[in-house]
């Protein structure tokens, strides 16, 4: 919302420097986001240009003699390209001071004199337009300032929030205003002359056939109008509040937009078929061609404004091709409404129209006294500016008149939900400066009844929300605040995500975050076999829709690095991945992701490069579930792993709570990344983690004994795991401390099929020192039921 | 170790001679080792010298040749001796240890910086009392806009672009449905933050990006005062920013708080005189707040005429943006690993 800042001036008498009224209307809620001086400077003058010629040394300029008022015409070298005889235009006279950089000066271009420049409205300040000359009307009296037509102003603008739809017109601000500094609001509606000899009510008969979407309907008719731009002073307001300048008639109900925040429409009486307004819904779907000339699809409940045959406007939001005012219109219906907000909203909004009036029935208008002045002033204005009669008397169809809300304020509560106790008279002194009547009652309370223009004002809190801020939020001291806490010091859920981050840093990763949406297809690249949860609105194909996995979101950062030639990324991240139950409901699981890409320890002055394997990764996870307080750590081959996976990739069991994949990335899948460096990855699933708390520690007296050291060698079944042979051997006797397996070999002896692993096996004892004779009984259980168990010899 | 040879030896000989020895050389991985190999190879009764020695065996037209093969073999042998790497300071007249030769490049791991700048959030309002609550990012149009009072076709739905799921389920465009969640759940007095992922369907630049992350705080018990609201982000702002921080409120309009708030804290950097990172204003546009609208606290089931309650976000990018001066958004998710590392 533009405000302007003489134009307020029609309702208040101040001279505040703008930087105050700036901070007053920020300080009231009404966010000043910019503050734009229009003034032309001292100097440029109205000018008419009698002849043009081409510039005898350059094909873009001309050479021009124009009438600045000055007894000989100057000329002027000009570039625009719509510059021509007779045309007016604003001249900057020799000595006009634009800045510090910039004065005219009487000066050769390419070897003509030229005594001054012509100027474009971006030149003056006037708006962005720098297509060619500023066009002035042909009134204008070359040689008077151009400030006489365009005195100096300045632009306020303001973002309102959605609520302060009373604020959107220079009457709103100015009632804010007003009752920031306690000025007394200057009374504008104007009452028309009315033709006592033609009552409207003849001439136009209305109907209000859906009263619950248009509680009122207001009209008056102005009869013999010429049609016509508007004056100097009416375009200048209109343009400095972002409007453009049409005609008389249509500027008139803008200006009544702006000044009293009343949307209005003007119909070409002669126009609306039946002399007749009916306004009703669509009743059936429907086309309707708006003045815009483009067919808006409308549905049955749609409100229309029909005259006796047709539609010709849809309510509220914009008229109708058939209905607008032309060069050709004599006699002008105004219609001044009130359209209940959630209608008018469902509508733009499905048709995708915003438009001043739309905007303003959205967020409500005055019912009341406002719609009569704005239609009042409109029917004055219009008459004055285009020579017309007003009808006598006004249409009004109100069949249920709005009261005024009453709501009753307790002091008490004012103190309590402030947190400063604010005295009785101040109270009411501020609620009477927004208009709101407040008489005190017997038992304390203030009755506080509420203009109508005030729709945010429902309930006892919006009242404390008005002396709040009129109170001021600075001058409310702030409470010292000594709170215990309710609960433990980091709750589980925070305890185990810092765990798992910081364990994963200590490890060498970096901790990213990514986007939660991705393509259709990265998902059918990467888990086709879950159902993915779509987006109805996606901004673009790239998110449309929720990830199911980390995986993609990064390989994605993994090879923005690569391409950055950052080498050998070690990622992770925690965030929540989605898809869809069986019943249709959308799932979220968290999940940890680590990647790691290249090589893990890069080659150095001493030491080779150590590539990134599944190996490195077990070693991470293993650290990590270490950190986590966790025992159990497990690994296992499986067939049933995602498919972004390559061969080696296993199962990943971590206590009893977290689970998932870990393993390489299948070369194909990295390929489509155009990641061409191994890659592996794990995802685990910490949804289960997040629910329970961290394994608690326990602690295990240090080992008093030594311990004895045996290593065995099996030959057996390449299908058979290391892993399954330490548990079985760990197993067989609590005095087996560990079993570390420490070489694989593989070669023509052994067979097709067949591989050797060394197991290390420490034995100790927690009661005394084993001895030989303990350890050898020991070992030929081991031997013994390792051949059993796993059909594996001992190799000698 | 091989005993001089009384004859010359033969070409082969030789031949063998190297082989054996960079056999020894690859052998060698500490000191004692190293030692041993020189004795035996370069020492004054080594293999080299048994070698020279026995020159005068050789014919005389091969001892040319023979000269030339040995004293190859005794370059070789220095050279690999002298540049092997575990040769250390012992060595005198050897090459000097040199401590500015990289490190064992031991990977480093590093936190997010949005993820770092939640948690000191988080650790303050910890110690100030509040514990930490959490909710769906897929969330139900009833608990992101119906129950904070905002209506279906409400204008302040406006202020949030959505995604939509379906008609009833959307991406959470703010993490205030945890407000309602958590008072469903507990009972006063409540005293929470809910940190969270939220969603905007607006165009991606270095100003918005299509998902964020906030901090929301609620704070519901008798007697909960603005002026409540107030002395909290006051004591947050200072342990956050700096303990002599000024705070600035606007009244403005959210639809679940009554009154609404925006709260400027004095720019950290210019300490209020005006700088680029505040635009020249000297405040930082941080924190959205009021006190909990009656409708909200009635669709938690918590009675508004007993209770009253405070509200509170912030934006975590926002807050990270402004803290370390970063200039676009996209940084925090594009993830580059020359950014993440300074953090």
């Amino acid at each position: 919302m533009k405000i302007v800042y003489s134009w307020l001036k029609d309702f208040i008498d101040t001279d505040l420097p703008v930087e105050r009224l700036a901070d007053a209307l920020t300080s009231s809620g009404l966010e000043v986001a910019s503050i734009d001086r229009r003034h032309a400077p001292e100097g440029v003058v109205i000018a008419r240009v009698l002849e043009t010629a081409k510039h005898p040394n350059a094909d873009r300029l001309s050479v021009c003699k124009v009438d600045a008022g000055t007894e000989t015409p100057l000329t002027v070298v000009c570039g625009a390209p719509n510059v021509a005889a007779g045309m007016h235009a604003p001249l900057a006279t020799v000595g006009t001071v634009f800045g510090p950089e910039f004065t005219v000066k009487k000066s050769k271009i390419r070897g003509v004199e030229s005594s001054g420049m012509l100027c474009s409205e971006k030149e003056l300040g006037i708006s962005d337009d720098h297509g060619g000359l500023m066009n002035l009307p042909a009134d204008m009296v070359p040689g008077r300032p151009f400030s006489d037509y365009f005195p100096p102003d300045v632009v306020i603008e303001i973002e309102l929030t959605p609520d302060r739809g009373d604020c959107l017109s220079m009457l709103g601000v100015a009632r804010e205003v007003a009752a920031r500094f306690g000025l007394p609001l200057k009374q504008t509606a104007k009452r028309p002359q009315e033709n006592r000899g033609d009552p409207v009510d003849k001439a136009i008969s209305v109907v209000i056939e859906a009263p619950e979407r248009c509680p009122r309907y207001m009209g008056r008719l102005v009869r013999g109008v010429t049609i016509k731009p508007s004056p100097q002073w009416l375009r200048n307001r209109l343009s400095l509040a972002g409007m453009r300048p049409i005609n008389n008639a249509v500027d008139v109900t803008n200006y009544m937009l702006l000044h009293f925040g009343q949307p209005m429409h003007a119909f070409d009486h002669a126009r609306l078929r039946g002399r007749a307004i009916r306004v009703k819904t669509a009743g059936e779907a429907q086309g309707f061609m708006t003045l815009d000339n483009i067919e808006r699809p409308l549905l049955a409940d749609d409100l229309l404004i029909a005259d006796g045959s047709r539609p010709v406007a849809l309510a509220g939001i914009m008229g109708g091709a058939g209905s607008e005012i032309t060069d050709a219109t004599t006699d002008v219906f105004l219609e001044c409404a009130f359209f209940e907000q959630t209608g008018i909203r469902k509508t733009a909004k499905r048709l995708g129209i915003s438009t001043d009036s739309s905007y303003r029935f959205e967020r409500g208008v005055d019912p009341g006294e406002g719609l009569v002045d704005a239609l009042d002033t409109a029917a004055a204005m219009l008459s004055e500016l285009a020579g017309g009669v007003v009808a006598q008397g006004t249409i009004d169809v109100y069949p249920e008149k709005r009261t005024q809300r009453t709501i009753i304020l307790h002091p008490e509560k004012v103190a309590r939900v402030l947190g400063v106790a604010v005295a009785n008279d101040r109270i009411t002194s501020f609620l009477q400066s927004l208009q709101i009547s407040c008489p005190a009652r017997r038992d304390g309370t203030i009755a506080c009844t509420v203009p109508l223009f005030r729709h945010d004002l429902a309930i006892e809190e919006d009242l404390i929300e008005e002396i709040g801020r009129l109170y001021g939020y600075d001058n409310i001291p702030a409470s010292v605040v000594t709170l215990l806490p309710l609960n433990r010091a980091l709750p589980d859920v925070e305890r185990t995500i810092d765990a798992v981050r910081h364990a994963l840093a200590f490890s060498g990763l970096r901790e990213a975050v990514t986007n939660s949406l991705t393509s259709r297809k990265k998902w059918l690249l990467v888990t086709p076999e879950k159902a993915a949860v779509p987006l109805l609105n996606p901004l673009t194909p790239d998110m449309a829709l929720m990830r199911t996995t980390l995986v993609n979101s990064l390989l994605d950062i993994t090879a923005y690095n690569c391409n950055r030639n950052n080498r050998n990324n070690r990622f992770f991240e925690i965030g929540k991945v989605f898809d869809l139950l069986p019943s249709g409901d959308p799932r979220e699981r968290d999940v940890v992701a680590l990647l790691i890409e290249g090589d893990f320890v890069h080659a150095t002055w001493n030491n080779s490069a150590q590539p990134v394997s599944f190996y490195m990764m077990k070693g991470i996870l293993e650290a990590f579930s270490g950190h986590l307080g966790f025992t159990r750590c497990s690994f296992c081959g499986t067939d049933e792993k995602p498919r972004y996976f390559g061969k080696e990739a296993a199962a990943v069991g971590i206590g009893e709570v977290v689970c998932g994949y870990a393993g390489m990335i299948e070369p194909e899948i990295a390929d489509v990344f155009e990641i061409k460096t191994p890659v592996c990855y794990a995802e685990l699933d910490i949804t289960g983690l997040l629910a329970t708390f961290l394994p608690v520690r326990s602690y295990k007296p240090l080992p008093r004994f030594p311990a004895l050291e045996r290593d065995f060698c099996f030959v057996m079944d390449e299908a058979i795991s290391a892993s399954d042979i330490t548990g079985t051997i760990s197993s067989i006797s609590p005095l087996i401390e560990e079993v570390y397996p420490f070489d694989v070999f593989r070669g023509e002896k052994l067979g097709d099929g067949k591989k050797s692993i060394a197991f290390n096996t420490r034995f100790r004892s927690s009661e005394k020192t084993l001895s030989d004779t303990d350890v050898e009984k020991l070992c030929g259980r081991i031997v013994s039921t390792v051949a059993k168990t796993y059909k594996a010899q001992l190799r000698t | 170790m091989t005993e001089p040879s009384p004859t010359a030896p033969s070409s082969a000989r030789l031949d063998e001679i190297q082989r054996e020895a960079e056999n020894a050389f690859s052998d060698i991985n500490d000191d004692d080792a190293a030692e041993t190999f020189r004795i035996a190879y370069l020492g004054k009764k080594g293999i080299l010298r048994d070698l020279l020695k026995g020159v005068g065996a050789v014919p005389e037209d091969q001892r040319r040749a023979y000269g030339a093969r040995v004293n190859e073999l005794h370059r070789l042998f220095e050279d690999r001796f002298s540049r092997a790497p575990w040769r250390t300071v012992k060595q005198a007249g050897g090459p000097a240890f040199d401590p500015g030769l990289p490190a064992f490049p031991l990977p480093q791991g590093s936190l997010h910086p949005l993820m770092k700048i939640r948690n000191e959030m988080r650790d303050i309002f910890l110690d100030m009392g509040f514990s930490v609550a959490y909710g769906p990012d897929i969330e139900t149009d009833y608990y992101n806009f119906e129950a904070l009072n905002m209506p279906a076709f409400h204008p302040a739905r406006d202020m949030q672009d959505t995604f939509y799921i379906t008609a009833t389920h959307l991406l959470r465009t703010h993490t205030s449905p945890v407000q309602i969640r958590t008072m469903e759940r507990e009972r006063p007095p409540i005293r929470a933050i809910m940190p969270g992922r939220v969603y905007r369907n607006e165009e991606i630049s270095a100003r918005s990006y299509c998902l964020f992350h906030q901090i929301e705080g609620l704070y519901v018990d008798e007697g909960v005062s603005f002026a409540d609201l107030k002395g909290t982000l006051l004591a947050f702002s200072r342990r956050f920013f700096d303990d002599a921080t000024k705070l600035k409120i606007r009244p403005s309009f959210f639809p679940f708080t009554e009154p609404s708030v925006e709260i400027d804290v004095e720019c950290f950097l210019c300490k209020g005189k005006g700088c680029g990172i505040c635009k020249g204003s000297g405040w930082l546009e941080v924190l959205g707040a009021g006190m909990v609208h009656p409708r909200v606290l009635a669709a938690g089931n918590i009675d508004g005429e007993q209770y009253t309650g405070f509200a509170f976000g912030i934006g975590i990018e926002r807050i990270a943006l402004l803290k370390y001066g970063i200039e676009d958004i996209r940084f925090f998710y594009e993830n580059d690993v020359r950014f993440l590392r300074q953090f």
